[in-house]
Order: structure tokens, then C-alpha cells, then sequence
């Protein structure tokens, strides 16, 4: 084979970086994604916020989709906040001292994740669909997306809920493409993955 | 807790650089004030502002900050507000944290709801 034909039918490598605001899902639909294609998990998921406070990668995830193979690299990002309380935490159990020790990192996480939109080929910004679309969190990092000019898709997830309203997000957002799911039953994963192959074609290597 | 809101016109802002214009912003917010920016940010900016913003949260009197960049379209009369040539139709709400809820609902109205 040539080294032409070789690079070709190399997978190509991309970085698949999960954005959002706090407690939407990320890491339960990177751990979605790790599992099915990698038999591997990302990280914990709580429902205390910040609960991923570092940047977390799975490398090595041989995907497939539409006759795309990629080389993902999952990076799943702290969730992205205005504002960091550490009462906050302790409403859901956590002692002074554990809530000021999360809150400190929660704030270290998130400038790091800032940071490391640059790194990003291909970002999913999840949105939980049962809360209102409307917070500044999520059009801030649309708008560094497309600034950037790196593709993305909007993913409203836990649309499984009752209260979730796919349809207000699409409202919200009607010019940018959106694949709901839900990360933890896996509704809407297959569209997802079709979408991230149809994308990963246009980050150049 | 007493909040002050500042309507702030282009003037004041314009000639700033980024990094001053974040600074600005902080300095008045952490003071309590609610600002009302014509000079509204870019998404650069409001990245820049949430990072920024991470670095002075101390836990005790300022646990970080609120706001929403509202595009209010061509008929916005918000404008008039700032009076005439006003040259940006956009324009940014920034508050302490604490002090208010800022939401937009679907009908593109956005409230600001000042806590007590």
C-alpha cells in the first residue's frame, strides 16, 4: 500500500471536546459515547455540581458512523459557570470544608476549560432540555464556537424527562444544527453519531 | 443589601481595551452595581469576563456574577435610552451574582428580577 492509500484509510484523529453549563449531562453522554466505542467510561457523574472539576480525555476511541472512521478523543470539559458557591454544595450534603475545597477547584476547572476551547475540533454543547435553553452560558460558548470557527452541535439532553421541551431549544437556537438525546437511555445517539462523523470531515489534519 | 443600577453608554466603554473593559465591569459589580451595558460584549469577551471573574471570587462577599447580552433587533427602543447615533443594538446586562436573576423567556423579553 502507498503511503498515500495509507493515510487515507488512516482514521482521522479528532478532538471531540464537551461543553456546557453545569450538571447538563456532559459526562454522562461522554461516558455514553466512551462505552459504546471504547468500552471505557470518562468519569464520575453526581449530581452535585461541579462535579467534574479537571479536564478529562478517553484517547484511542475508534469510532465509526456513515462510513466515517475517526480517532476520537474525548475531552470532557467542567461545566461552565458565572458564578461558583460553595452553600451551594453544602445543600446537597457536603461539609464546609468539602464545599470550599469543590468550589475552589469548581473555579480552577472552568478557566481550564475556557482555555482549552482551542484545543477542541469538534464540540458538542449540551443542554439540559428540561430547563429553560435561555442562559447566557450556553449562546457565550456558541458564540466563541463560531468565532473560532470550529463546528459544533447543539445536543439537549435528558429528554427523557417529562419536563423536557425540545422544542423550545430548537426555537432558541434554529440556525445551528440539534440532535436531542438522552445520554443515559440512549435515545437520539445514533443521530448524534451520523452528525459528529458528518462534521469531523470538515476539521482539517 | 442596596444595588445600584448604572445605565452606561457607548461613550463610556468604547475606548477601552478588553482587558480594561472586564476590569471596569468588575470593579463596579463587585461594588454592587448592576450595569447596564450599550456597549455590549462580544462572545470573546464574555469568555474573557467568566474567566476574570473565576480569579476574584473569594467565597465570602462575592461568589461571582450574572449577566445576559441581549440583541434587541432593529426596532429596539431601548436605544432611545442612550440617545441618538447610538451605534450598537446590543447591548449587555451584568450584575453581582446575588442581587438578581436575569432570564429571558421565549418571547425574547428579558427580566431582571432584583432580589432582596
Amino acid at each position: 500500500m502507498s503511503w498515500r492509500l495509507w493515510l487515507k484509510s488512516k482514521p482521522k484523529s479528532v478532538n471531540l471536546g464537551f461543553y456546557g453549563e453545569v450538571n447538563a449531562g456532559k459526562t454522562t453522554l461522554a461516558n455514553k459515547i466512551g462505552l459504546d466505542w471504547a468500552e471505557q467510561e470518562v468519569g464520575i457523574v453526581s449530581e452535585i455540581p461541579h462535579e467534574t472539576r479537571d479536564i478529562q480525555k478517553l484517547e484511542k476511541v475508534n469510532f465509526s458512523a456513515n462510513g466515517t472512521k475517526l480517532d476520537l478523543t474525548l475531552i470532557d470539559m467542567p461545566g461552565i459557570a458565572t458564578s461558583v458557591n460553595p452553600k451551594e454544595f453544602m445543600k446537597h450534603g457536603l461539609s464546609a470544608s468539602e464545599a470550599m475545597q469543590r468550589a475552589k477547584e469548581a473555579t480552577r476547572g472552568i478557566i481550564e476549560a475556557i482555555k482549552y476551547l482551542e484545543q477542541v475540533d469538534v464540540a458538542l454543547v449540551i443542554i439540559d432540555a428540561s430547563k429553560s435553553p435561555f442562559d447566557q452560558v450556553n449562546f457565550t460558548i456558541i458564540g466563541n464556537l463560531e468565532h473560532q470557527k470550529k463546528p459544533f452541535i447543539l445536543v439537549p439532553n435528558k429528554i427523557d424527562l417529562i419536563e423536557a421541551d425540545v422544542r423550545l431549544v430548537r426555537d432558541a437556537f434554529s440556525q445551528y444544527p440539534v440532535v436531542p438525546v438522552s445520554a443515559i437511555q440512549g435515545d437520539g445517539i445514533d443521530e448524534l453519531y451520523d452528525k459528529i462523523a458528518e462534521l469531523a470531515k470538515r476539521v482539517r489534519r | 443589601m442596596k444595588y445600584r443600577v448604572d445605565f452606561v453608554p457607548y461613550s463610556e466603554t468604547n475606548d477601552l481595551t478588553d482587558d480594561e473593559k472586564i476590569r471596569y465591569i468588575l470593579s463596579k459589580v463587585m461594588r454592587n452595581t448592576i450595569l447596564v451595558l450599550e456597549n455590549g460584549l462580544t462572545p470573546t469577551e464574555e469568555m474573557n469576563l467568566i474567566s476574570k471573574t473565576m480569579v476574584k471570587i473569594n467565597f465570602n462577599d462575592f461568589v461571582g456574577l450574572r449577566f445576559f447580552s441581549f440583541d434587541g433587533g432593529t426596532d429596539f427602543k431601548l436605544n432611545k435610552l442612550f440617545g441618538r447615533g447610538s451605534k450598537n443594538k446590543v447591548f449587555t446586562v451584568v450584575a453581582p451574582n446575588e442581587a438578581v436573576t436575569v432570564q429571558k423567556d421565549k418571547r425574547g423579553i428579558l427580566s431582571i428580577r432584583i432580589n432582596d
